[in-house]
């Protein structure tokens, strides 16, 4: 069944009217009232760490130029790949994303990337997460800068899922970076449920007075654990039948959803996603262990939410892509443009945007790598738009905003 | 520059300079994941058969649920050194408490401890005698006040003697976080 905008119109429509006669269940009054704001929206950020390839990921089957380029490692329809637009197809491992792209909610953008080319992972990831390409004295994160245009302080307006502190959101507002949603909470080991309550309590009053980062920190912990503690739906499993996979883009993504379910005023999320993204050599074994996972992930996320989705705009980014030729071990070295990936009712699916450059020889950039022709700062400042953040100097200071890519609504 | 250069002199200027001292003695700089674990082992005397719980990646209770799962830095630079890069994160100071609650009750595995090398002869039911003993051993007598009202107030129960509970909530307490 395609998803047409009007059917989304649809539904709104429905809610209002449903208002008209009467029938409001809280809930729905309240769905509806912030549909017409949009104090509902949440952006997600999935960042695949390492440089993950986009020549594989959204395959230019109709190129001659990328079979020449890569004779051993390109794949064709006959491999599985999924066709999506007669030009482009889908890698194998990521076919439940064309059920997504059919439904509209799924789009594609391969040539995307950054005017401060740089081929160090460390770099690359940096200047990404800050938005800030070249600065190496940056020391807050992008989405930090949206959350802070977003009215309110509580923790849980970003939320980082991720065993380290992504720069991403590092910065004056306060953010909520764990691992495990459901495992928040002072686990003594011994002395039953009863030395944990009480450890709880004898902790977050030794934190409440005292003016140091650690005081601050433990202030944020409890109100955090208290948070968690009183919002059932952050307990609950996944909804619909959906079932995410084992990995960092399953667990990662699976809290993602009970967050947004939560509904805890939580705007920014951002999942980190570490894997063999990095395919110097063998890339074909590394892209089948970790694509197939991340589809599952996002597929299971889409049925999960529902009709939730409508309020969602997820990205996946990565810090560049590779280069256009295969190298002598059967893998790519660090490249250029890379491809994103975007799912959600803020996103105008079903579709592969962007120009394509081509992957003849004059058309590569330094001969390597594919040309991207969007810079990811105009991707950001669009997802913040849909956000209800519309001042781009805040978000990305000094950067003044090329067109807006039209991936989202 | 004074003095040209002369190692001496310079010594002497650090030596002596405020800012040197307010480092070494003041507030104290904040522990990374792995300053904290060791210390805490060491605090508490605890005797290591197996430090796999601490150190495997996918561990709740030990280095990876702190954010610094061993050997798997994924910069070339490795882990920081510095410890302000580690707190503020709510999911790696929380792991950080829960690693000290669990360490005195004995229940990570492959490390046990036996409290009375640090409690000595303090009777392991008086939470205001291990309170003592604990600032002694540890924190030199400097113990915060907060820190000592809390742990005196741990409750007597029967399934976990307060002397645990003392050293809990004072290893978990900012005021073992630092140096």
């Amino acid at each position: 069944m395609t998803w047409d905008p009007s059917r989304r119109l649809f539904l709104k429509g429905a809610g209002l009217a449903a208002v008209g006669i009467g029938f409001a269940p809280t809930t729905l009054l309240t769905r509806v009232a912030e549909a017409a704001g949009l104090g509902r929206r949440v952006l997600v950020q999935v960042f695949l760490r390492g440089g993950a390839d986009g020549l594989n990921l959204c395959v230019p089957y109709g190129d001659p130029d990328y079979y020449a380029l890569r004779p051993q490692i390109a794949l064709r329809i006959g491999d599985g790949v999924r066709n999506l637009n007669g030009f482009f197809g889908l890698h194998p491992a990521l076919a439940p994303l064309s059920e997504l792209y059919s439904e509209g909610l799924l789009a594609l953008h391969p040539t995307i990337g950054n005017t401060g080319l740089t081929r160090s992972h460390f770099d690359a990831q940096d200047f990404m997460d800050s938005g800030l390409p070249g600065d190496k004295t940056a020391r807050d994160g992008w989405l930090e800068r949206v959350a802070i245009q977003i009215p309110g302080e509580e923790l849980t307006q970003l939320v980082a899922i991720s065993s380290r502190t992504p720069r991403s959101v590092l910065g004056p507002h306060p953010d909520l970076v764990l691992q495990d949603l459901a495992a928040f909470s002072v686990r003594a080991g011994s002395g039953g449920g009863a030395w944990s309550d009480e450890a709880e309590a004898l902790l977050r009053d030794v934190h409440t007075a005292g003016a140091g980062p650690v005081h601050a920190s433990g202030r944020e912990v409890f109100g955090a654990v208290e948070t968690l503690r009183t919002t059932p739906a952050l307990m609950g499993g996944p909804a619909n039948g959906a079932v995410y996979p084992a990995g960092p883009a399953g667990t990662g993504l699976r809290q993602a959803a009970q967050l947004v379910r939560a509904d805890l005023g939580t705007r920014c999320i951002y999942v980190n996603v570490p894997g063999a993204f990095d395919t110097h050599a063998n890339q074909l074994a590394g892209n089948n262990a970790d694509y197939a996972p991340l589809a599952a992930a996002l597929f299971a996320f889409r049925r999960d939410l529902g009709s939730l989705i409508e309020d969602v705009l997820l990205m996946v980014v990565t810090e560049f892509g590779r280069t256009a030729a295969q190298n002598g071990s059967l893998g790519t070295d660090h490249g250029f443009a890379h491809c994103g990936l975007f799912l959600g009712g803020g996103v105008r699916g079903g579709r592969v945007h962007g120009a394509w450059p081509g992957l003849g020889r004059g058309a590569l950039n330094e001969g390597r790598d594919l040309r991207y022709t969007v810079d990811f700062r105009d991707v950001f400042l669009s997802a913040a738009r849909w956000l209800g953040v519309s001042d781009p100097s805040v978000v990305l200071p000094g950067y003044a905003a090329g067109p807006d890519p039209g991936i989202f609504y | 520059m004074r003095t040209s250069g002369d190692i001496a002199e310079v010594m002497r200027t650090l030596l002596s300079s405020e800012e040197f001292w307010s480092e070494a003695f003041g507030p104290g700089k904040i522990k990374t994941p792995h300053e904290y674990v060791l210390s805490g082992l060491r605090a508490v005397g605890a005797e290591v058969t197996s430090a796999r719980s601490l150190v495997e990646a996918r561990g709740t209770v030990g280095l990876a649920a702190m954010g610094m799962p061993t050997y798997e830095a994924l910069d070339p630079t490795g882990w920081s050194d510095s410890g302000a890069d580690w707190i503020p994160n709510p999911g790696s100071h929380l792991a950080r408490m829960n690693f000290a609650l669990r360490l005195v009750s004995e229940t990570i595995d492959g490390i046990s401890v036996d409290i009375r090398n640090l409690i000595g002869n303090a009777d392991p039911g008086d939470a205001a005698a291990v309170t003592d003993a604990v600032d002694q051993r540890i924190f030199a007598g400097l113990l915060p006040a907060e820190v000592r009202a809390a742990c005196s107030r741990v409750s007597a129960s029967s399934s976990l003697r307060p002397a645990f509970k003392v050293i809990g909530v004072a290893l978990a307490s900012p005021a073992f976080q630092v140096r």
